[in-house]
């Protein structure tokens, strides 16, 4: 037999809780006809069929892994790029920034003020340091 | 007359330039940030693998009346785990989209460069007032117009590549969230309401008892409810974001197209809808 799929487990799943909630219905529609013994088993099938369920929903969630695994990397991959494209554009704001103390400090230097060389150039080290 | 044609088609390349970028993006970083919000709501679940697997070790215990249950939820612990890859991968990819959508992105402020570019005599270069403020007014067009249409054919074709994936990985949640963990639940209820009835049954409960068995099974009945309205509100809200991204995908070349503008529009609403209606559903946890 090949290996089920995510879908087939699932439905595998929905059976055994529909056959699970028949014996559950079936066990307080009948209560008062049945004896203890009785009782005990049937809640006991009304158990197991849940448990059942239970493993072929959990299965079925568990192997999804291998369905999505593909797309997983595609998205993780495409977002990264997308966050690059996204700090490179943010970086055209600093380039500017820098670009401008970098204006300030040649004009320092053309103006040959000792005071406006120093502050254009704690300016730029402000700016590359952000 | 030179100098003359030689400046107005340079201000017609800017113009060219500046209509070419002068794209809208506020419908699609509307949908994005929706859609985005809207997938952060899986931590406000409230259930999850692992908790239906708790919660069915403590009903044992009640019906057992003992303290000692070997409670194995490790099929479950990774069960979840798929789950939060899923939510990580798609909530991070939303965001970036978010982010690379904004208004704000490409409206890159020159003050900085204007101050700097002030009138003056720099050695043998004469730059007059007007000619600085000249300057950053163009450079600011230019950047905006030639990086917003970086931006937009970036988005272009991310949108492009991630279609096919990313509503993989939405409808697989979805599916995953309304077929399996939904059944969980109902095995759950299933084990709860035959508990409940053997509690009923019980010869020596008074009526009294029984009042509050009564009561406690219809508390836990809604919690329940409750539970199942979140995850199947969570999944349709999951299948909207898939199938806005579709829309998008097919219109990717015509974003700026008034129709398509409505459509992106109208998805983004259905979102915020869905992030509504599950907002107002309350749960006890």
């Amino acid at each position: 037999m090949g290996k089920l799929s995510t879908a087939q487990l699932s439905s595998l799943g929905d059976s055994f809780l529909k056959m699970a909630q028949s014996v559950g219905e079936y066990r307080v529609e009948n209560r008062a006809g049945l004896t203890l013994k009785q009782n005990n088993e049937i809640r006991e099938i009304h158990r197991t069929l849940l448990n059942y369920a239970d493993y072929f929903y959990t299965t079925s969630a568990k192997l999804m892994m291998d369905d999505i695994a593909g797309s997983l990397d595609r998205v993780r991959d495409i977002t990264a790029r997308v966050k690059r494209t996204y700090t490179r554009l943010k970086n055209f704001q600093k380039a500017i920034d820098i670009a401008a103390a970098v204006v300030r400090f040649g004009a320092a230097i053309f103006s040959k003020n000792l005071l406006a060389i120093n502050e254009a150039i704690e300016s730029i080290e402000e700016e590359t340091k952000k | 007359m030179n100098r003359f044609l030689i400046i107005s088609s340079r201000i017609t390349v800017i113009f060219l330039l500046f209509l070419a970028g002068c794209i809208n993006l506020k419908e699609l970083n509307r949908f994005a940030s929706n859609s985005s919000r809207n997938i952060s709501k899986f931590d406000e679940l409230a259930y999850s693998f692992r908790k239906a697997c708790r919660e069915k070790c403590l009903i044992a215990q009640f019906e057992n009346k003992s303290l000692i249950q070997d409670c194995i939820c490790r099929d479950e612990k990774t069960a979840d785990s798929v789950l939060q890859v899923v939510y990580h991968v798609t909530e991070g990819y939303f965001d970036g989209l978010v982010k690379l959508s904004g208004n704000d992105l490409v409206d890159y402020r020159f003050n900085s460069l204007t101050n700097s570019l002030k009138e003056g005599n720099f050695g043998g270069l004469i730059i007059t007032d007007r000619q600085a403020k000249a300057f950053a007014r163009i450079s600011a067009l230019l950047s905006h117009a030639v990086l917003d249409a970086y931006r937009k054919r970036k988005l272009g074709e991310f949108i492009d590549e991630a279609n096919e994936p990313i509503r993989v990985l939405l409808e697989a949640m979805a599916e995953n969230l309304q077929s399996n963990l939904q059944g969980r639940l109902q095995t759950q209820r299933e084990r709860m309401k035959s508990y409940y009835f053997d509690l009923l049954e019980d010869a020596g409960s008074s009526g009294y008892e029984k009042k509050n068995i009564i009561e406690e099974y219809h508390r836990l009945l809604n919690e329940m409810e409750s539970r199942e309205s979140k995850l199947n509100s969570y999944a349709r809200g999951l299948k909207a974001i898939a199938k806005g991204h579709q829309e998008i995908y097919t219109n990717r070349n015509r974003l700026n197209a008034k129709e398509v503008r409505e459509l992106v529009a109208g998805y983004a609403e259905d979102v915020r809808d869905m992030i509504d209606e599950f907002n107002k559903i309350k749960t006890e946890d």
